[in-house]
């Protein structure tokens, strides 16, 4: 995002496989979504990642 | 499509339920999105002919929050078995009672784990017999609907 650009929606998930399956959900609704982790925190996603 | 006469009673039951609802309620096939996991009970969108969702092994809810947050004039209907919901779906559940978002959870409570064939579920009674739990379940089951309240 540019810094004329701005999130319309920021939550927190509760871990982080809800919160790769709740950027599923809103890009499936035709939203443009992201979520950002690192280390431990992509091991939880590695299964949904393979959905996105 | 498979037809009605293909599927065993049971499982019409609440299949006819969810079409009797979503006809009385006068939604035709693209307002309405269903949303589900793994399991014999999150197969039953594919009895529909309408928008659905058919993600992860209990992680129907995270997904359906976001569908209803990025379109909330799309009623969400989240199915699932209690294996799935109550089990993989555990935390999930906890956290979309809290969220309180507004859609429909339909839990199809067998409990056991029925697509793997019979082991207990979180919702399973005290000493019931499974391949697994051969002795009896030694756990007192979950109680969902008062964890809910």
């Amino acid at each position: 995002m540019g810094a004329d650009r701005q999130l319309d929606i920021v939550g927190e998930a509760e871990d982080e496989i809800a919160a790769i399956n709740i950027a599923l959900g809103a890009s499936y609704m035709g939203i443009r979504s992201l979520t950002a982790t690192s280390g431990g925190g992509f091991s939880l996603m590695a299964e949904a990642f393979g959905l996105a | 499509m498979l037809t009605d006469q293909f599927l065993p009673d049971f499982y019409s039951i609440i299949l006819n339920a969810v079409k009797q609802a979503l006809v009385d309620m006068d939604l035709r096939p693209h307002e309405v999105i269903l949303v589900s996991g793994i399991g014999q009970a999150a197969k039953l969108p594919h009895y529909l002919r309408c928008n659905f969702f058919n993600g992860l092994h209990g992680r129907a809810l995270p997904v359906a929050t976001a569908i209803r947050i990025a379109n909330s004039d799309l009623p969400v209907i989240v199915i699932g078995g209690d294996g799935d919901t109550y089990g993989e779906e555990g935390n999930h559940f906890i956290h979309a009672l809290r969220r309180d978002i507004n859609m429909t959870l339909i839990t199809h409570n067998n409990q056991v784990f029925g697509l793997t064939r019979g082991q207990s579920s979180p919702t399973t009674e005290r000493g019931f017999v499974t391949t697994v739990q051969t002795h009896g379940v030694f756990l007192d089951p979950l109680n969902p609907v008062t964890l809910a309240i």
